[in-house]
């Protein structure tokens, strides 16, 4: 069989940040996320393309990595992987090394050391153009002799560059050899490592590198960001600004959304006969996951902010900023990024503890991420906020988007006291200094912003139509069924199973102000956040009232609950536990069931309370 | 009619909240039972039972715990 015939499998390596999945997305027409900070990568991805000579080449694009002497988890994978430990993964036959050309020195050393892998390897000088702009000049060709490998520039996220990489790998024409041991790789010794910076000082200094000058409009930029008052007042300020355009800017859309679901509900109601299918179609799916599709405007704004500020290199210095804060909870510096990513979806906001290298504070970031607003919660809260605060402004600001920040940042402080009885509680603890790179920064990339926002519209809409529909014909069967007996008084829903449920369970959350249709809601809210508004959306146009069908959901909770009500669900929200599917990544990255446990322990006994005193303290003020 | 369409749908939902509710042990102990069942889907399922059996996250690592070393071992 010919060379050209068989797969090559290729891992891209390099430091973190330095443009490794991005050259992939390149590569492999992937839609990897892709941000300006580094950690963004811990598990390994994969994907291919073919060359002109009709080679196929299997991509592995890797965690990054300061050395192959892992520190993190995330690290480790990447090493596993290049030594061909990881379970059930062949070794790699060819590695794509990817340096961020603005910053060689550590790319070199780097370098150096996974050479002595073995492998064949082509050296990427990735943001070419970026170093050219600041005046970088080192010679390719010396670059090359000396490393002894091909080096290719590039420029990741445009097309420039990829194609001339991959005509050098078909140049190559390295022979499969799947499989192939790692032979005697070795864990350096310090000697080594010295004799490695020093070979990399060597090689920079004959190919004519030297350390681009900053810029002096970052300089300027980050002696105002960075500042501890006026960065911590341009966060908050940003922050602010977020939340209001949230709710300011996603009115129309949402309106649009709402009269859309309405005249298709009215729709299916006159043109098909009454049977239970048209209940189950009316009622069940288009009021149920009506109910959540109608906040996808104010999900793709709240996005939209995010993904730009993760282009634009903002993020970690936020995490510099907030490292003093962070660290007197008792959580290390690095927990920024975990948590902020928790805030689209603590599932990746767990993964990426992985960059955590201390394990007490991996578990404590781990326990805390829950707490962090996913945007599974943030239709509730939409939910509840146009039900039962008034849409009216105060000074430059929508009272809405207030309230809505202050349940982001009790989501935040809650997670901060939380850390700190976990400091209290465990014994040993050591402060970690946070080491983190700062990016340059730069312009969102518009092409990273659409491919990110439709990422996460593909991702809601796919929740929407799947599990979320699915929940939600299983809970009108319950609702509909059994039918109520002869001569009952009450709305049908009253008499299904799970109204029976709802009822049972109406006692023990009673002292919180909960009704039995809330108790409904909860429980496949557990499956995901958002399905408590879709399954009030059902259990509401289930009730009999005509108006659950006519008009939006806020308005009919609105008339149907008290002040207090809503508003101690707010607080339930804030601190509820996450959904199966995070408790089960927890099980996962703990190795265990004792942390997704205690995890869960506490996050409802925090919701009870926060509930309770939420609720009594709106009654005493007169909410009820 | 109507009632025929609505036990497809509900028994369809009831299967699809099970399976994406389910960890990856009781998805192939789900699996394993239609293969017993249903020998002929064997086939059939070869790739959704590739997919569950692959080991991946932490799960996969050298240093993870599952995995009896720790990154440090060797230091």
């Amino acid at each position: 069989m010919t060379a050209a015939a068989q797969d090559l499998r290729i891992a891209l390596i390099g430091l973190p940040n330095c443009g490794k999945t991005a050259l992939f997305n390149r590569l492999t027409g992937s839609r990897q996320k892709v941000a300006n900070y580094p950690g963004v990568t811990v598990e390994r991805k994969e994907g291919q393309f073919r060359g002109a000579s009709g080679r196929q080449y299997r991509v592995l694009d890797l965690p990054g990595t300061y050395s192959l002497t892992p520190t993190t988890l995330d690290e480790a994978i990447t090493r596993d992987v290049a030594l061909g430990r990881f379970a059930q993964e062949q070794r790699p036959e060819t590695i794509v090394f990817v340096a961020d050309a603005t910053h060689l020195p550590l790319s070199i050393r780097l370098a150096l050391e996974v050479k002595r892998l073995g492998l064949p390897m082509i050296m990427v000088l990735n943001m070419s153009d970026l170093a050219r702009k600041r005046g970088f000049n080192v010679d390719h060709d010396v670059l090359s002799r000396e490393l002894g490998v091909p080096v290719v520039e590039t420029v990741a996220v445009s097309r420039r560059g990829a194609d001339s990489l991959i005509a050098t790998l078909e140049a190559m024409q390295i022979a499969p050899s799947p499989g192939s041991p790692a032979g005697e790789w070795r864990e350096p010794s310090s000697e080594d490592v010295a004799a490695t910076h020093l070979e990399a000082s060597r090689i920079l200094g004959i190919a004519g590198y030297h350390e681009p000058l900053r810029s002096a409009t970052v300089e300027r930029i980050d002696s105002i960001l960075l500042h501890p008052v006026y960065g911590m007042l341009a966060l908050g300020i940003l922050l602010f600004f977020v939340f209001q355009a949230v709710f300011s800017w996603a009115a129309w859309p949402m309106d649009l959304i709402d009269a859309g679901v309405v005249t298709l509900a009215e729709f299916v109601n006159g043109v098909m006969a009454e049977g239970p299918l048209r209940s189950l179609l009316a009622d069940g799916i288009i009021s149920g996951v009506g109910s959540v599709v109608i906040f996808l405007p104010q999900i793709i704004i709240l996005f939209a902010f995010i993904l730009a500020l993760e282009d634009s290199g903002y993020l970690p210095r936020a995490a510099y900023l907030l490292d003093r804060v962070m660290s007197s909870a008792g959580l290390s510096g690095r927990a920024f990024i975990p948590l902020l990513s928790s805030f689209a979806c603590a599932i990746p906001g767990i993964m990426a503890t992985r960059t955590i290298p201390n394990l007490r504070d991996r578990l404590a970031t781990i326990m805390v991420a829950p707490l962090m607003t996913c945007s599974a919660r943030l239709p509730v809260y939409a939910l509840l906020i146009a039900a039962f605060i008034p849409d009216r402004d105060i000074g430059w600001f929508n009272l809405q988007g207030i309230v809505l920040f202050a349940l982001y940042f009790a989501g935040v402080a809650g997670a901060l006291l939380v850390a700190w009885v976990f400091k209290r509680l465990r014994r040993g603890h050591e402060a970690h200094l946070l080491m983190l790179e700062l990016p340059d920064y730069q312009w969102p990339n518009l092409q990273n912003l659409v491919l990110g926002l439709w990422e996460r519209i593909r991702l809601f809409l796919a929740r929407a139509g799947g599990i979320i529909l699915a929940l939600m014909v299983l809970l009108w069967f319950l609702s509909t069924y059994p039918a109520p007996p002869a001569g009952a008084s009450g709305a049908p829903i009253e008499y299904s199973f799970a109204g029976q449920l709802g009822y049972a369970l109406a006692w023990v959350l009673a002292p919180i102000g909960f009704n039995w249709q809330i108790a409904i809601a909860l429980i496949p809210g557990l499956a995901a956040r958002e399905v408590a508004v879709a399954a009030l959306g059902t259990v509401y146009a289930l009730s009999g009232d005509e108006e659950a069908v006519t008009s939006s959901l806020s308005s009919v909770i609105a008339a149907e609950w008290s002040l207090a009500t809503g508003l101690a669900l707010l607080a339930w929200y804030v601190f509820a536990p996450q959904c199966l599917a995070t408790i089960a990544v927890v099980k996962r990255e703990t190795n265990g069931w004792r942390y997704p446990l205690i995890m869960t322990g506490y996050l409802f006994a925090l919701a009870y309370l926060a509930a309770f005193v939420t609720y009594r303290l709106a009654l005493a003020f007169g909410g009820g | 009619m109507q009632h025929l369409t609505v036990i497809v749908l509900v028994s369809a939902a009831a299967l699809y909240v099970l399976w994406s509710l389910s960890g990856r042990g009781a998805r192939l102990a789900m699996l394993s039972a239609l293969e017993r069942v249903l020998p002929i889907l064997r086939a059939v399922l070869a790739p959704v039972r590739r997919r569950l059996e692959q080991p991946s996250g932490c799960a996969a690592c050298s240093s993870s715990p599952a995995q009896g070393r720790h990154a440090g071992r060797s230091r």
